[in-house]
């Protein structure tokens, strides 16, 4: 089985090395194969250096706060100057009849970023989850009889593909305006006088005044909304992808029993639960991950704070904001050491996420 | 003989005989004849029926022995414009194991899978004549498909256990038609997996997931999911195909004892199986029944030498 020399078409190292033993490679297979061992090396060490660059780079931060960094609530860059009062809250002077001040350094916390990133992406999740799932169906279940299959999931797939600051430019000129005008007023038309939904609508002052939270279409439910657009189509392409491979003889055996078309519908979800649960992590880690768009839309207030209608702020959206230029040292230092959550989540949910979505489409039930 | 059988189909499938012309089902009688014609005797029947001539089946008097359970009459289905059944009738004797055999691609599932309306899945399927359950006109207008599946269950040739509990497979047909008594449920999950013949294999583990059981017992469990909603027939499509000798021959004894609660309709391309199981044998090709009756004359005494070739192997 001769092997031309010089064309180094893939299998042809295989069968030379199969076929005629101890002959030795053709100079284009070594050329082309050590430029891709080259290639790959450079990713694992682009890869290895990131996460090293980041590590060294939170170092200061994780020495100065520990663990406790992720529950700390203040996140203040700059030292503040604040006159000192004694215990009574009298303002204390000094000898020549100024106010005595105390400076307080400036202090790192991720806790109302941690919150923003996780209370947003929930917002997403809930929204996108049943919408995604729904039109996944619908693709698999009903389009293939309509013809329409095809130009859907390029569809789909062509959503995943804009640029999230087309999202972004979307949400500011069209998603915010709604909802300060028609969703918001809306929402407090009609549950702001349960006395169980006052969380939603007020916030309370240090001291116990409750104030009605302004609506500006710029707040925690804008953000939740704009990762909810953005990550249905992942979920809906892979949700896709799992409910196709599905068995045919799993969704006869319902409607042979004289099941509905919905219940074969649900023994479809059934069967494909772990990798609809994966699509759904994938949806979480770009939901968690997501910039731009949301930085452009949640208000970029550093605060915790239980109603979807206050501003708020992310992980990914705080490092857009302040790394442009960092105050000081520990500032620089502590903006890696979100960045270090931030990468670690997205690691844990991809790693979840395609542990799930694999298995399910290698396990096959009952053959 | 498979080698040459599938060159006779593919012969076939590039010659469709009839156009996709569906006649009215009142415009084409039943044709169920008692004896084939002088020029069938003469050996060409499935010459005929390769050249796409309309062939008149040879249907024994005595299935008529007893009450048909599903009555077929001239019963047609298109595939689009491919014509995959060609005025089929056939009174499926009630209580009875009904066998179906011929070379594949000669619409034995296509038949099986009219009975319960599992073709209403496939894009494109169109039928004419008329096909009843008991009293139950399965191909009226606007007649309830739920309420056929319910009469009508239907094992398959790979087993499909739902990834969820042997109990909770069982039951699953109960619970779908809305049973929620615990008591009712577990009385007919143990009837159904003895029948099935599977109780004392898994009476143990019935909270555990039916993925863990072997081929052969997942399949009976399938039985079992069937028969546990009572129905008058059972259709099985090739349900041994994928297991070993030992496994199936238990499901052949199974088929034997649940026989006599229920009709059975079975595929298979094992004439010993269809010798061993049935009581009545239909012998099918490209699409048209040859000949039907009880297994001991369509195995002993046919009336076409077609028929006697296929069945003893000795076919084309
Ligand atoms: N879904 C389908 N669409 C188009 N043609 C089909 C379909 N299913 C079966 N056929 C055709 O109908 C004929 C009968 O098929 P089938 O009933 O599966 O045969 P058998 O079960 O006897 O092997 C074959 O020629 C097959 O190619
Ligand atoms: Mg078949």
């Amino acid at each position: 089985m001769p092997t031309p020399p010089t064309t180094p078409q893939p299998g042809a190292a295989t069968a030379a090395r199969a076929g005629a033993g101890g002959r030795s490679r053709p100079w284009g297979d070594v050329v082309l194969g050590s430029l891709s061992t080259g290639a790959a090396i450079t990713i694992v060490l682009l890869l290895a250096m990131i996460v090293l660059i980041v590590v060294v780079s939170a170092w200061p931060s994780i020495k100065a706060y520990g663990l406790p960094f992720l529950t700390e609530s203040t996140w203040r860059p700059n030292e503040l100057e604040e006159t000192l009062r004694d215990p009574q809250g009298r303002i204390v002077y000094d000898d020549d009849g100024e106010p005595k001040t105390v400076i307080e350094p400036a202090s790192f916390g991720a806790a109302p970023f941690i919150w923003g990133t996780a209370v947003s992406s929930a917002l997403a999740l809930i929204v996108a989850v049943p919408l995604s799932i729904g039109a996944a169906l619908f693709i698999v279940r009903v389009a293939p009889r309509l013809r329409i299959a095809e130009p859907l999931g390029f569809l789909i797939e062509f959503l995943a593909a804009i640029p999230s600051i087309a999202y972004g430019i979307w949400g500011i000129f069209v998603l915010r305006p709604f909802l300060e005008k028609h969703l918001e007023p809306a929402l407090r038309w009609l549950l702001g006088d349960l006395p169980f939904m006052r969380w939603m609508f007020f916030r309370t002052l240090a001291d116990g005044t409750e104030v009605p939270i302004p609506l500006t279409g710029r707040d925690m439910l804008a953000g939740g909304l704009i990762l909810a657009v953005m990550i249905i189509p992942i979920i809906t392409a892979v949700s896709r992808d799992v409910l196709r491979t599905v068995p045919r003889a799993q969704v006869e055996g319902v409607l042979a029993l004289g099941g509905t078309w919905w219940q074969s519908c649900a023994a479809m979800l059934r069967y494909g639960r772990a990798g609809l649960f994966g699509a759904v992590m994938l949806g979480l880690a770009r939901a968690a991950g997501e910039t731009m768009a949301v930085t452009m839309v949640i208000g970029n207030v550093n605060q915790i704070s239980l109603s979807p209608l206050a501003p708020a702020q992310t992980m990914s959206s705080l490092l857009a904001m302040d790394a442009g230029d960092p105050n000081n040292p520990l500032h620089f230092s502590s903006l890696f050491y979100i960045a270090l959550i931030l990468l670690v989540m997205s690691l844990v949910f991809n790693v979840i996420a395609r542990w799930l979505v694999v298995g399910s489409k290698a396990r096959t039930f009952g053959s | 003989m498979n080698v040459e059988m599938t060159k006779d189909v593919v012969r076939m499938t590039v010659t469709p005989g009839n156009p996709p012309q569906p006649s009215s089902p009142t415009a084409r009688p039943p044709r169920v004849a008692v004896g084939p014609s002088p020029a069938m005797r003469a050996g060409s029947v499935l010459q005929a029926i390769r050249e796409g001539a309309s062939v008149t089946s040879a249907v024994h008097p005595s299935v008529h022995a007893h009450p048909a359970a599903v009555d077929i009459r001239g019963f047609e289905l298109w595939y689009g414009s491919f014509k995959a059944l060609h005025s089929v009738s056939m009174p499926i004797p009630r209580g009875r194991v009904t066998a179906m055999v011929g070379p594949s691609g000669c619409g034995k599932s296509t038949l099986l899978r009219s009975i319960n309306r599992m073709n209403d899945l496939v894009d494109g399927v169109r039928t004419t004549g008329a096909l009843h359950v008991g009293e139950h006109d399965v191909y009226a207008g606007g007649v309830d498909v739920i309420s056929i599946r319910r009469r009508v269950g239907m094992v398959f040739q790979k087993s499909n256990p739902f990834p969820m509990s042997i109990f909770d497979n069982v039951v699953y047909g109960l619970r779908i038609y809305g049973e929620r008594r615990k008591d009712v449920l577990q009385e007919c999950c143990e009837r159904a997996l003895r029948q099935a013949a599977l109780w004392d294999e898994v009476k143990d583990r019935l909270k555990q997931s039916a993925i863990g059981l072997s081929g052969g017992q997942q399949q009976r469990l399938c039985i079992a999911r069937s028969i546990a909603v009572n129905p008058e027939v059972l259709l099985m499509d090739e349900p041994c195909s994928a297991l070993d000798p030992i496994a199936t021959q238990k499901i052949e004894e199974l088929i034997r004892e649940i026989a006599e609660k229920l009709t059975v309709v079975i595929v298979t391309h094992n004439m010993q199986q269809a010798a061993r199981v049935s009581n009545y044998t239909a012998f099918m090709y490209l699409g048209r029944l040859v000949e039907f009756g009880s297994t001991a004359d369509i195995f002993q005494n046919p009336q076409l030498p077609e028929t006697e070739q296929y069945v003893t192997g000795r076919f084309g």
